[in-house]
């Protein structure tokens, strides 16, 4: 397993995977910014196995990993040399993509000694509902100041295998935007919500209500920051546990749907996702 | 090919208007799990297998783009 040192060593390295073998299977998106930061921080590794090609992000104990490779065949064999490699090491992946491709990808992956944790699916909402937007003394945009909190809060609260949880550096980029949004106290976050406006589209990162805070519709005030921030997009995403029957019953209430495309977290642990309240 | 191209893009997200000349990464118009449903659709309508490194944000910002690379995978415009 070689660190990688910049962007190109990952570009070359799919090219030549790509020119090995035909058609491609992959759970990895370049985002140049978001792996420019991991190789900055010196978190991420790569590794070619039977010509197909693994990206590996070390975050304390666990390890999530990308694959990039031409077909299942080649997948699957690729995976059973890995699984023997890194036994040991905690290894998380996402597949992601339509259901009946995911369900493909998950016997591979259960062939091969991985176990699933947990499957989210994607919701949207593309209508633009007349918006009733009250502010409120302690609904603030967090600063700088706010980061250490929020990194806690969400490592505290949210689970770190289902979530790809964001460091403190982009947690500051995402302060530094105006992306994050807190309801606070007497100096205490109680709540804040987490989201990223790109052109037409909105993303809710995190909303989040402290569990000793709850029904007191601090929830009700950051998700309308969210709708209020959203209203000149024409979709608003995020997602969800695709178990969470409550969850989703709440989201369509706001006229949020469910899509086809869902996120399988598979891990080598034999464990599963238990819910810390949602 | 430009108008069974505007018609995928309009399958996979209704809700935008693909005819208008802005770049559809930029304006959230698309983002990287439509470009996925996207290359598959391709893939299958004009019975090509579009390049891994090909799968990049800016190949699928245009109508034009999107269809210079279904030329570079050998579809006739």
């Amino acid at each position: 397993m070689n660190k990688v040192q910049n962007y190109q060593e990952v570009l070359d390295a799919i090219k030549e995977v790509k020119d090995s073998g035909k058609g491609i299977l992959t759970n990895f998106f370049p985002d140049v910014e978001k792996i420019t930061r991991w190789i900055n921080s010196g978190d991420f590794f790569m590794s070619k196995i039977k010509d197909s090609l693994f990206f590996f992000r070390y975050r304390d104990d666990i390890v999530n990993f990308f694959y990039f490779t031409s077909t299942l065949e080649m997948l699957n064999l690729a995976l059973e040399e890995l699984s023997t490699r890194m036994q040991g090491t905690y290894l998380v992946t996402d597949l992601l993509g339509k259901q009946d491709d995911v369900t493909l990808l998950e016997e591979i992956f259960r062939a091969n000694k991985f176990y699933p944790y947990v499957t989210l699916c994607r919701m949207n909402k593309s209508s633009q509902d007349v918006l009733m937007f009250v502010n409120h003394e302690s609904l603030k945009v967090a600063g700088r100041q706010h980061a250490d909190s929020i990194f806690h809060l969400l490592n505290t609260y949210f689970d770190p295998v289902a979530e790809q949880l964001p460091s403190l550096e982009e947690i500051l980029t995402w302060i530094d935007h105006g992306d994050i949004s807190i309801f606070e106290e007497n100096e205490e976050i109680l709540g804040f919500v987490i989201y990223n406006l790109i052109g037409l589209t909105s993303y809710l990162r995190y909303w989040f209500v402290h569990p000793q805070h709850r029904n007191k519709k601090i929830g009700s005030v950051l998700l309308n920051k969210f709708f209020s921030a959203s209203k000149e997009v024409k979709r608003q995403l995020f997602w969800v546990i695709q178990s969470n029957d409550n969850a989703i019953k709440r989201y369509k209430h706001y006229g949020f749907e469910p899509e086809n495309l869902v996120d399988s977290v598979m891990t080598n642990k034999n464990v599963r996702y238990e819910a810390k309240g949602d | 090919m430009k108008q069974k191209v505007i018609n995928i893009l309009q399958e996979i997200r209704p809700e935008f208007d693909f005819t208008r000349e802005v770049n559809f990464i930029d304006q959230g118009m698309l983002d990287s799990f439509d470009v996925v449903s996207l290359v598959s659709a391709l893939d299958e309508t004009f019975d090509i297998s579009i390049d891994g490194m090909d799968i990049l944000p800016e190949n699928f910002a245009t109508i034009d783009s999107i269809v210079g690379l279904l030329v570079k995978n050998g579809v006739q415009p």
